[in-house]
């Protein structure tokens, strides 16, 4: 008991501390590397908080994902020339360069909104209830019904589909706007700025199976653990990120035609089954008759997989890639 | 009722369709999925004329467990307007994207851009969930920057990443006032939030966070940094769907939470300084927004600005309600803030619309620059006049019918200090519309500048828009008598759905 309190303890002292060096720092790329150590101590924290659906995600996303994006971002942003000279200022490069730096006055406007932010929130979190647990007693109650057996993919594809059914759109629209800002129509073309060497490829060659392999496992688990399409698209977009930085071929040699497939095969699944329930006249729409909604919902979770994957890797790809002259 | 899902499928399906097909045939498709989507609108329109509201509750599972979809005459009319503008816009946009070569690519990414973010804003409308309406905000707020940034420039994308920080900050501090509810109510459901809501801390700090999440969403003026660049600097069409529809979603929701979950809240004591305050920020931004926009040069920012000012108007119904509860204020008030969404979504609509024409016909949208046009482009400027006048208020548009409720309203709740500021917000409104018009009627100085030619779609849909501004103005009553007097009754009450 006391292990863990002071474990817990550790890890609150180490998100301040991190969050803290996280704000301070004068140079981008110690901000990108705090920022990623911040994403895996929070997925720490979201262990210890028993929800280990949260702590994949976070992983992979806060602290993996967002981690590549920002490096290479940072990459873009470097000056060609003297590569060994000063460190990357945040003031250096701005987006927009008329207005003005913030100075001390933002700083403490800033940290007034934070800290009356803080003391608000803690009031109110002290204010809830002690035993409310929402509504997870009618979840189990209603999990048999829904033809899983893990009550977080039961909410997430059955109770409430209609809400992930939108946030694989809310995928689609950041894929598109991406596209429009690099004025792409699509990945083809877009080469990692670096020359691979040999041992990356034949490195990256043997994970690949690997890869594929832990992909199929988190997509299984959905069913009845921990798992799902969220966490095996994440693996999946690291696998092809990782195959497109080694040289091998990667959502970079599809065709424009089967990239967007693949891009909405999983909000046009979604969008195929709710069309097909909102027009059967004795259903109601986004309704799954009890005996086939198990097979539904591992097909929507295959679709959405490979969606995620692609997404995901092909945001990372865009900011990453360069076109070749 | 099932069919009420159609509007938000419909222009999810046209988004699917026209990445996928080839680009001769995104036009056609994408018109075909506007007009199913305006005439399901239509229909749900009559639905609740006829009938009442109704509300479906998704894949059959009942209210706290699962999502429900609540029509009502409110929404019905928000549907309403969205599919009028989305399919002119479409027809407009049609023809805008077909202009040069620069252009066409644009086309090829606004179509599922634009169906996207259409689906959602309608999701919203129908929204009745406090989680799935901070989804269907992302999906509409991503798909809105998407559009933002569609020409790639970089003053496009400055403003489109403002934007987006404004509006992802926006969302999350929503989010975080949903999150405060859910832990203490174990709800998400707006109808069965409402009854389960006390007067805690707790409470009290989600209402917070919530409302200033979507008024900052809603461009209210201390916050409305973003709004003027994005608007300014996007492609005609897109800035016509960004000022006219996209604000007034987060708006929409603004007066579910405030009406609808947090009802009991307010009222009594304490509870008027929520409205008043909104009161006070919304005559500060007709104020300040009117002024600035007079200043303006570009037509572009200065229509931007009108928009700052105009939304202004609409938060006067918080403190009109949170005074009194009594029916003739509440009908005034309600219909005062219908009709201004409506006069200006179209007048809006069809300024940014012409202002495209005026852009792509001279090169340039500096008001200098304008001489003229009066002479040379008739029927651009007759739009630009018409919907000016709807803007400023006078009878006979949309605009007079609006700005006569809201003032009867005010002075009927016996506040009348809002009242000078909704006559001195048309004063100004008519100096920055008489200061565009002024331009277009100066004689040119020897050699004029060569215009350029502007398609038939394009020099018509803006008059067609200006044109509905004037004619809605005759359709009052029917109107009024659609919204709810006492909207949060009739929601709790409507469909014969909830648990």
């Amino acid at each position: 008991m006391n292990l863990t309190l002071l474990f817990d303890v550790f890890l609150i002292a180490a998100l301040l501390l991190v969050s803290w060096r996280l704000l301070g720092a004068s140079d981008l790329f110690q901000a990108t590397v705090l920022f990623i150590s911040f994403g895996l101590f929070l997925s720490l924290a979201w262990i210890r908080l028993q929800a280990p659906d949260i702590a994949l995600a976070e992983a992979a996303v806060g602290a993996g994902l967002a981690g590549v994006l920002l490096l290479g971002t940072f990459k873009g942003l470097e000056p060609e020339e003297d590569r060994e000279g000063e460190n990357l200022s945040s003031e250096a490069c701005r987006l927009d360069p008329i207005s003005p730096c913030p100075g001390r006055a933002h700083l403490l406007l800033a940290f007034t909104f934070v800290g009356s932010m803080t003391a608000l929130l803690l009031l109110a979190v002290l204010d809830l209830p002690a035993e409310g647990d929402g509504l997870t007693l009618l979840v189990f109650q209603s999990l048999d019904r829904s033809g899983v057996e893990h009550p977080v993919t039961a909410v997430l594809l059955n109770f409430r589909f209609y809400d992930t059914w939108l946030e694989l759109g809310v995928l689609v629209a950041a894929a598109l706007s991406i596209l429009c800002v690099r004025n792409r129509l699509d990945l083809r073309e877009l080469r990692p700025s670096k020359v691979p060497d040999v041992m990356l490829r034949r490195l990256v060659m043997g994970l690949t199976p690997i890869m594929i392999l832990v992909v199929v496992y988190l997509l299984w688990l959905g069913d009845h653990a921990p798992g799902g399409a969220f966490q095996a698209g994440v693996v999946l977009a690291a696998m092809l990120i990782l195959l497109w930085f080694s040289g091998h071929a990667s959502i970079t040699s599809l065709s424009r035609i089967l990239w967007l497939f693949s891009l909405i095969a999983g909000f046009a699944m979604m969008l195929l089954a709710a069309v097909i329930t909102a027009s059967w006249p004795e259903m109601r729409p986004l309704e799954f008759a009890e005996e086939w909604s198990g097979a539904i919902i591992l097909a929507i979770e295959v679709a959405a997989t490979l969606s995620i994957g692609v997404v995901l890797s092909s945001l990372a790809i865009l900011s990453l890639g360069a076109v070749e002259d | 009722m099932n069919q009420m899902i159609w509007v938000v499928l419909l222009p999810f399906l046209g988004s699917v369709v026209c990445l996928l097909v080839h680009r001769k045939l995104v036009f056609a498709l994408a018109m075909a999925a506007s007009l199913g989507t305006l005439a399901v609108a239509a229909g749900l329109v009559a639905h609740v004329w006829e009938h009442a509201g109704a509300r479906v509750e998704l894949g059959g599972w009942a209210a706290p467990l699962g999502i429900a979809l609540q029509l009502d005459g409110l929404a019905a009319l928000f549907l309403l307007l969205t599919a009028v503008v989305g399919v002119l816009v479409g027809i407009y946009a049609g023809s805008f994207f077909a202009q040069t070569s620069e252009l066409r690519p644009m086309g090829i990414h606004f179509w599922p851009l634009w169906l996207l973010l259409w689906g959602g804003l309608n999701g919203v409308y129908l929204c009745s969930d406090a989680f799935n309406a901070y989804v269907l905000l992302e999906i509409s707020t991503l798909a809105a920057v998407g559009l933002t940034v569609l020409s790639g420039s970089t003053a496009s994308l400055v403003a489109g990443l403002r934007y987006l920080l404004a509006a992802m900050f926006g969302s999350l501090m929503y989010l975080l006032g949903v999150a405060l509810l859910y832990a203490g109510t174990g709800q998400l459901d707006f109808v069965l939030l409402s009854r389960s809501l006390t007067p805690q801390v707790h409470v009290v700090t989600a209402f917070g966070l919530m409302v200033f999440g979507l008024l900052l969403k809603s461009a209210l003026l201390p916050f409305h940094f973003w709004l003027p660049p994005a608007h300014a600097s996007a492609p005609a069409p897109v800035s016509a769907i960004l000022s006219a529809l996209v604000v007034k979603a987060s708006f929409f929701l603004l007066l579910k939470i405030w009406f609808v979950v947090f009802d009991s809240l307010s009222g009594e004591g304490p509870g008027k300084m929520p409205g008043q305050l909104l009161g006070f920020l919304g005559s500060l931004a007709v104020v300040w927004g009117s002024f600035q926009a007079v200043r303006q040069w570009r037509l572009k920012s200065l229509i931007a600005y009108s928009t700052v000012g105009q939304l202004g108007y609409l938060f006067f119904i918080f403190p009109v309600l949170s005074f009194s509860h009594s029916p003739p204020h509440e009908a005034l008030a309600w219909g005062g803030t219908v009709f201004h969404l409506f006069s200006h979504g179209l007048a809006k609509a069809s300024l940014f619309l012409a202002a495209g024409c005026l852009l792509r016909a001279m090169g340039t949208d500096d008001l200098h620059a304008m001489r003229d046009i009066a002479g040379r482009m008739p029927v651009i400027t007759f739009s630009l006049g018409v919907a000016g006048v709807s803007l400023m208020g006078l009878p006979p548009s949309a605009g007079f019918v609006a700005k006569w409720m809201l003032l009867r309203a005010v002075l009927a709740s016996g506040q009348w200090w809002w009242a000078p500021v909704i006559v001195l917000g048309g004063l100004l409104t008519a100096a920055y519309v008489f200061k565009i018009l002024a331009y277009t009627f100066v004689p040119s100085q020897g050699d004029a500048v060569r215009l350029q030619p502007v398609s038939l779609a394009m020099t018509f849909v803006p008059l067609a828009l200006a044109m509905l501004c004037v004619l809605i103005g005759f359709r009052a009553d029917e109107v009024i008598l659609l919204l709810p007097a006492v909207p949060g009754c009739e929601m709790s009450a409507g469909g014969g759905g909830g648990p």
